[in-house]
């Protein structure tokens, strides 16, 4: 029985909105307004969902980078929301976290290598500055890049050589968990395949878990084994990638993966259109989130909210209704030769 | 030995190599642009000027209180190039050391305001709220005045001379600093890279020295530049009111401020030292439009 | 045998930049036929949207426009002047962009946007110009054609802003509209509705579209005939069909085989090795030939032309 690394519960985070100079609280934009989640370890768990969904806030939130409104952050049963600063320090060496714009996440005025031994120094990871240098040597070189970048700058290398930078300074301090917000999003194709597979290769060399951050759902099949969908601030489904990609039960996950256009002329997608735009987080619609686009919804849906039950041990759906729904994605017989 | 030498430089470069590359190519910037090689040019000329200034200036003792009655009013000639003034004094002398006057009150009020100004933003801009606007509001306060005018009055109420001008225009200059700090500030600490640090775990105080604040310094470098121009504008201003520095001061104001009665006939005696502020202005623009074109979009090669 | 409405030949762009001289576009050669949506597919720096620009004639300093032709309809775009070429673009050839909110002007009402390029264009009343709008808003889908004439690009959403961007583009009914990255920073589902939105016009409106993008999804949904580039080169030119059924030159394999699909799960990625090249110092012959898997000599020695290898579908490849 794996054990859980990350449990997530009934994390919400409101941002104010302010008024006047006195600073009256005119409303709230619920970014996120109640998720709950497990990753076991040595598992990615992919977080689905559209702008204005709150999965980045999410990955900020378990890392105390923007501070939760409510909720239990529980990692390796320690309560995270609770920690004091220091404490909080500590545990932030866990956790690696790469972010998605490659041109932003290093400071331009810093070495790399300085980038990469910053952090060891100061959670004294390494004794001495020898030591720390031949661990940033052998970081580098593991991530696909020369010891001789050590001394460049940020700006002198490509948005992939970044990223793979900024997963080595993530790699420094030895963490056990990773949030990856969207990492590939900025990247060309063929780029990203090449970081998704180094990706896949240092989750199973240094027996990694990953939160897997995204809106690309072809990525995230891709690299998940377990997939949460995010609508508006909630988790909307959960459940293993096959479950989730072939038999959907919730009708904005149904939407959602039917929209991906296909690299394949031969078949004619079967998309289901959503009517209307996402609805703005400072304004969520009464009852159910989705019920303003939503094909099959009913007088119910406007009055009561849904909560996340569990159909079967591993399905998590929050909807009122059983939905038979077709398959999201034809298959046909040909596929296209590779 | 030469061995080691080259090992060494070798090894230097190589860890240097990209700030080498950069460095040529601020330099390559710089020949491009004629403007600014005649703003640096005119920018080492004054600094030359004021610090050897008893060494280039003919008659350097004219620099202080003396009288020459045999020399009063000449015009511009061989032995005095800019003439003489109504005390017998080489003009040109003096407008040498007046470069040493105005430089240093320059530097000290650029100095002063950075040092006010700089802290107060940084701090504004990364703690925010009440403190934030406390600060925010203090710098409104002082820029509702003219800044001439704050001076003029701060200088009239402690008296005049060089030093309170000085005073008085690090008073209306801090403001600024302030705000461009501030703002500087406020849109680094939301870059990705801070957060990152943030999620290392790595302390405040250290992410505001090493990550924050050298990159905020960019724009300020630009405007203390201009702002050297200007501030020897303004003393030289104080001055040409009475407000400033004092006889017998080889100030350029103030000797615009005496050789004023003296024209149109004896013209010389306002009209070089008015040069000699119009040329010192127009070098740190020129250095400070350069600096600014250079600074920016080079960065988006 | 139908008139080509647009024809690129040789194209040849430089940068010139303190580094050295960028060759982006290194010899483009396609054809666009009335009433077909052309796809051109490549990655970051393969130079689409610079040959977007060069089709425009929009290519400025340090840009030049080399060496080539691009026939309009029978005359040369770039031997035109600025003043001809004004009252072509926004009228006969117009341009989409990949994020509405910041190519929609904010101080200005999306009517009086709008009205303003008709007035422009088509010497109409203000009254007539109205009129188009607000047909030409209700053409793309947006309900309530009035109330979008009235606000202001803040009031709308995303999917709203891109298809008042596109109403407005299509004003004039332009003969080519050439599409530049139009689902990237949209959402899946507004994306959906985009290209839902773009296959119906080209059903009613007989233009023909350029549609650049990187992503093969969109291709295979989209377009009938795509070009693929790499390094200022088309190195693959076919049906969409007969592209996705046999891929010739290896970077569009190499291509296809990266790209995380639904239907075909693999446990690691297949990709390209090395990376995009410096086209200062670009590579000698095939500009491709570093990173493929089949280089011989002569790929490094000799760039390859487009050979024809089935009906319509050419290849640049020695092979």
């Amino acid at each position: 029985m794996a054990q859980t690394v990350l449990e997530v519960k009934g994390l919400k985070k409101w941002f104010p909105i302010t008024e006047g100079f006195l600073g009256r609280v005119k409303g709230y934009v619920k970014a996120v307004d109640g998720v709950d989640l497990q990753i076991e370890e040595g598992e990615t768990y992919g977080l689905v969902g559209e702008s204005g969904s709150g999965k980045t806030t999410v990955g900020r939130c378990i890392l105390r980078l923007i501070e939760p409104t409510a909720g239990q952050i529980i990692y390796r049963g320690q309560d995270l929301a609770k920690l004091e600063r220091d404490g909080l320090g500590r545990m932030r060496k866990k956790f690696g976290i790469v972010f998605q714009d490659p041109y932003a996440s290093l400071d331009p005025r810093q070495t790399i290598k300085s980038a990469l031994t910053e952090p060891m120094k100061y959670h004294r990871i390494v004794e001495s500055d020898d030591e720390g240098l031949d661990k940033a040597k052998d970081l580098i070189k593991r991530v696909g890049l020369n010891e001789d970048h050590l001394y460049r700058f940020p700006h002198e290398f490509s948005g992939g050589q970044r990223q793979r930078i900024a997963i080595a300074r993530s790699l420094t301090m030895d963490p056990d968990m990773m949030i990856l917000d969207e990492p590939t999003s900025f990247l060309d194709v063929s780029v990203q395949a090449q970081i998704l597979n180094l990706l896949s290769d240092l989750q199973k060399e240094f027996n990694l878990t990953y939160l897997f951050i995204s809106h690309n759902l072809s990525v995230i099949e891709h690299m998940s084994n377990r997939v949460g969908v995010m609508y508006l601030g909630t988790i909307v489904e959960q459940a293993d990638k096959e479950v989730i990609y072939r038999n959907p039960e919730h009708p904005y996950t149904h939407a959602l993966i039917s929209a991906l256009p296909i690299p394949n002329p031969a078949i004619t997608p079967a998309r289901v259109l959503l009517s209307g735009d996402i609805p703005s987080p400072l304004n969520i619609p009464s009852g159910c989130r989705f019920r303003t686009r939503c094909k099959y919804a009913t007088e119910y849906c406007a009055e009561n909210e849904p909560s996340l039950s569990a159909r079967r041990p591993s399905h998590l759906v929050s909807c009122h209704y059983k939905l038979k729904l077709p398959r999201p994605i034809p298959i046909t017989e040909t596929q296209h030769k590779t | 030995m030469s061995n080691i030498v080259q090992r060494l430089f070798g090894r230097w470069r190589e860890e240097h190599y990209y700030q080498v590359k950069e460095f040529r190519f601020s330099m390559h910037l710089v020949r491009r642009s004629p403007l600014t090689i005649v703003g640096i040019a005119i920018i080492i000329m004054l600094f030359t000027i004021a610090i050897f200034a008893p060494y280039l200036a003919p008659y350097p003792e004219d620099a202080a209180e003396t009288v020459h009655h045999d020399r009063i009013l000449l015009p511009p000639s061989q032995e005095h190039i800019f003439g003489t003034d109504d005390l017998g004094r080489d003009i040109f002398s003096r407008v040498l050391f007046g470069a040493r006057i105005s430089l240093l009150v320059g530097v000290l009020v650029i100095v002063i305001s950075t040092g006010i100004g700089i802290p107060l933003g940084a701090v504004a801009g990364l703690v925010k709220g009440k403190f934030d606007d406390f600060i925010m509001r203090t710098t409104d306060i002082f820029m509702a005045f003219p800044p001439f005018v704050l001076a003029m009055v701060v200088t009239a109420a402690l008296g005049p001379s060089i030093t309170n001008a000085m005073i008085a225009i690090a008073i209306t200059w801090w403001p600024w600093y302030t705000r461009l700090v501030r703002a500087q500030t406020l849109s680094i600490r939301e870059q990705p890279y801070i957060e990152a640090c943030m999620a290392m775990g790595l302390p405040r105080a250290r992410l505001i020295l090493r990550h924050i604040l050298p990159n905020c310094l960019g724009p300020v470098f630009v405007q203390a530049t201009l702002d050297l121009g200007y501030t020897i504008l303004t003393a030289a201003a104080l001055s040409f009111l009475g407000l400033g520095a004092r006889v017998p001061t080889p100030e350029w104001g103030l000797m615009i401020s005496l050789g004023r009665k003296y024209l149109p006939d004896w013209w010389w005696y306002a009209t070089f030292p008015g040069l000699a502020i119009m040329i010192t202005v127009l070098g740190f623009n020129l250095l400070g439009d350069g600096l600014r074109d250079i600074l920016d979009p080079r960065i988006r090669r | 045998m139908t008139e080509k409405l647009l024809a690129v030949r040789d194209l040849y762009v430089n940068f010139y930049t303190y580094e050295g001289v960028v060759k982006a576009l290194d010899g483009v050669n396609f054809d666009i036929y009335p009433g077909e949506i052309f796809g051109l597919v490549g990655e970051t720096g393969c130079g689409k949207s610079v040959t977007s620009l060069a089709i425009l004639n929009l290519v400025r300093p340090p840009g030049l426009i080399v060496k080539g032709q691009v026939m309009f309809k029978g005359n040369d775009l770039l031997k035109k002047s600025q003043e001809e070429m004004r009252r072509i673009r926004g009228n006969q050839i117009s341009m989409i962009f990949q994020d509405p909110r910041t190519y929609l002007n904010p101080v200005y009402t999306i009517g009086e946007q709008m009205t303003d390029i008709a007035m422009l264009h088509q010497n109409v009343s203000k009254r007539d110009a109205i009129k188009k709008s607000i047909e030409s808003l209700a053409l793309v889908g947006l309900p309530d054609p009035e109330r979008v004439m009235r606000s202001y690009v803040h009031q709308l959403s995303g999917g709203m802003c891109q298809r008042a961007m596109i109403a407005m583009k299509l004003l004039c009914k332009p003969e080519l509209l050439i599409a530049d990255e139009p689902t990237t920073a949209v959402d899946v589902t507004i994306q959906a509705q985009v290209l839902e939105l773009l296959r119906e016009l080209k059903r009613n409106l007989l233009g023909s579209t350029l549609l650049i993008t990187h992503d093969l999804g969109v291709v295979a949904e989209l377009c009938d005939r795509v070009g693929v580039m790499y390094a200022g080169n088309i190195v693959e030119l076919a049906d969409v069909r007969e592209l996705f059924a046999n891929p010739s030159h290896p970077y569009t394999q190499g291509l296809m085989r990266a790209i995380p699909m639904v239907n075909r799960p693999t446990e690691r990625l297949e990709t390209i090795p090395g990376s995009v090249p410096d086209l200062i110092h670009a590579p000698s012959g095939c500009r491709f030939h570093p990173r493929c898997f089949s280089a011989s000599e002569k790929c490094k020695a000799e760039k390859p032309d487009l050979i024809e290898m089935g009906t319509g579908h050419t290849v640049a490849c020695h092979r």
